[in-house]
């Protein structure tokens, strides 16, 4: 592990421990009341689940055509991610649709877009498992295909009916909901590094474990 | 009424725990339960100002977000578990196997 | 010479189908199993649900289009012919047309057979505007088909392919299913809304050209051992 790795985890702590002071004493929001407090996890947690997909893509990317075995890595890892947050954003998500909306699920352009997105991550992770040798090409590209579904979903925005509150809530803030959002990112991304990072380094442990096997067999 | 009341409170208590509510703020939560609970058999004679978000407007969100704030702790207490424990397995048969070269060079 | 490449694996592949028609057959009856199914459970005395016939539609496509791309590639991985394929001088991209335009060929002489079916049971007008469903049944089916042949393609070398090319196939052209859907569902209503029509079309068309492009240009590394 790199040296950065321990006081990172220990400045994610702290601010995992505080983060939720903040939270409790943000104020509440006009129309949704108390259930708006599920917004500090639901948008970092979406935000992070966008990240890894990007990372996952990106990395399948330069795997697919320089083939080196570290990008692939980085994407298995990175997909796994996506899988993690993608289920926090969606479990947190209907949460609070129940109050604000008052159901559990639309089929709202976004609410399928990140469904799908977090199917093709599922469907990544059940091919690295299952699928055998030569599965990284393919999983490589079935993340490409994945990544370029995102965009053509959010153009269908137009003709959708959307509730979801749109992209101008973040922008105009005000600082009281804004600073515990913005930490709650903060801890979030660092979060989600150092995991990545961890998750990395069980890949290259297991690419040493198979160096060694084949040095002994051979 | 009563089981509902005290389902509430318990939920209320578990969010405060979880929001890391000092003490202190916990108490002015208290007030608003009470004037709920007293308001309900006699007809309302005038409106009560309060400072918190009316209950009724309180009792189902906390369950809501309770269980999204757990969902959110439980799943990254999970995921890293799992590293974890794969991290350590994968530890563990290196070290084996290291340990094993080591003896059949010697050898 | 890549239109000839294309040309010869089409031809193959049609030649090798039509004399023992395996494929065509039993995707045929499944699809039609499909249907009927269908049939059977959601027509309740005598009324069909409303709006249902074009999601029934492009369901069984693309049950019918997974089995049919399990089966085309299967019979490449017995007899080792799709290494053989590769191994010949040939540019890969114009192989995957090949392959892509056999599936195609094959998915819409299903839904000829699909569509009166379909009109017939569930009482939709789906034969009123013969033209257009044609236009959108085939955009749709090629969406399918382009993703679906790549990746059958890449798994005919891994194990537990038979469940794996549904788990991958279908998160992946969902988006392409919505759109079919919805222009089909748009087709079908008493007076067609043509703003909505074009706008699912383009997307189709979006789509195909997107996974097309993609497919091609992957091809190539992801088939290199």
């Amino acid at each position: 592990m790199p040296k950065w790795f321990t006081p990172a985890v220990a400045l994610c702590g702290l601010m995992l421990a505080i983060s939720p002071f903040l939270i409790a004493n943000a104020p509440y929001e006009s129309t949704m009341g108390l259930v708006q407090k599920i917004f500090y996890v639901h948008l970092p947690s979406a935000w992070m689940f966008l990240l890894a997909a990007i990372v996952c893509g990106v990395a399948s990317l330069r795997f697919l055509f320089r083939g080196d075995p570290r990008h692939d890595r980085l994407a298995w890892a990175a997909a796994e991610l996506v899988v993690l947050f993608g289920i926090v954003t969606l479990v947190t998500g209907p949460l609070w649709a129940r109050k604000a909306w008052g159901v559990w699920w639309q089929w709202d352009v976004r609410l399928t877009a990140s469904l799908i997105g977090w199917m093709v991550s599922v469907a990544y992770l059940l091919l690295r498992k299952y699928g055998g040798p030569g599965s990284d090409k393919l999983a490589a590209g079935l993340a490409l295909f994945g990544m370029a579904n995102v965009p053509f979903i959010y153009v269908s925005v137009n003709y959708w009916r959307t509730i979801h509150p749109t992209t101008s809530v973040v922008p105009t803030l005000p600082t009281s909901f804004g600073l515990p959002l913005w930490f709650s990112a903060v801890t979030f991304l660092l979060l989600f590094v150092l995991l990545l990072r961890a998750r990395v380094r069980l890949e290259e442990q297991r690419a040493q474990l198979d160096a060694l096997y084949l040095s002994v067999d051979g | 009424m009563m089981k509902r009341t005290c389902v509430a409170v318990c939920l209320i208590w578990m969010l405060g725990l979880m929001g890391g509510v000092r003490p202190g703020e916990q108490a002015t939560e208290w007030p608003s339960m009470t004037v709920l609970h007293a308001q309900q058999p006699e007809p309302q004679d005038e409106f009560v100002p309060i400072d918190e978000l009316p209950p009724q407007d309180q009792l189902p969100a906390a369950p809501l977000l309770v269980v999204a704030y757990a969902f959110v702790v439980l799943a990254l207490a999970a995921y890293l578990m799992s590293v974890a424990r794969r991290l350590g397995g994968v530890q563990r048969d290196l070290d084996r196997l290291e340990a094993e070269l080591k003896r059949s060079g010697r050898s | 010479m890549f239109a000839r490449v294309v040309w010869l694996v089409l031809r193959k592949d049609l030649m090798v189908e039509v004399r023992s028609l395996e494929i065509a057959y039993t995707t045929l009856f499944f699809a039609v199993s499909c249907v009927l199914v269908f049939a059977f459970a959601l027509v309740q005395e005598g009324r069909p649900p409303e709006d249902g016939a074009a999601g029934i539609l492009w369901i069984s496509i693309a049950f019918a289009g997974t089995l049919a791309l399990g089966r085309a590639f299967e019979r490449e991985r017995q007899s080792e012919t799709l290494r053989a394929l590769m191994l010949a001088p040939a540019a890969r991209p114009a192989i995957y047309v090949g392959k892509l335009l056999g599936i195609v060929a094959l998915l819409v002489a299903g839904e000829m057979v699909l569509v009166p079916l379909i009109a017939l049971l569930f009482q939709a007008p789906l034969l009123a505007r013969p033209v257009w469903l044609a236009v959108i049944l085939v955009t749709g089916t090629v969406g399918f088909a382009a993703v679906g042949t790549l990746f059958a393609a890449m798994l005919v070398r891994a194990r537990s392919r038979d469940v794996l090319l549904p788990v991958l196939l279908y998160p992946i052209t969902v988006p392409v299913i919505i759109a079919g859907v919805r222009a089909t569902a748009a087709l079908l209503q008493p007076d067609v809304d043509g703003e909505i029509l074009r706008f699912w079309f383009a997307l189709l068309v979006c789509f195909d050209v997107v996974f097309v492009t993609l497919a091609l240009w992957t091809f190539e590394p992801l088939m290199t051992d």
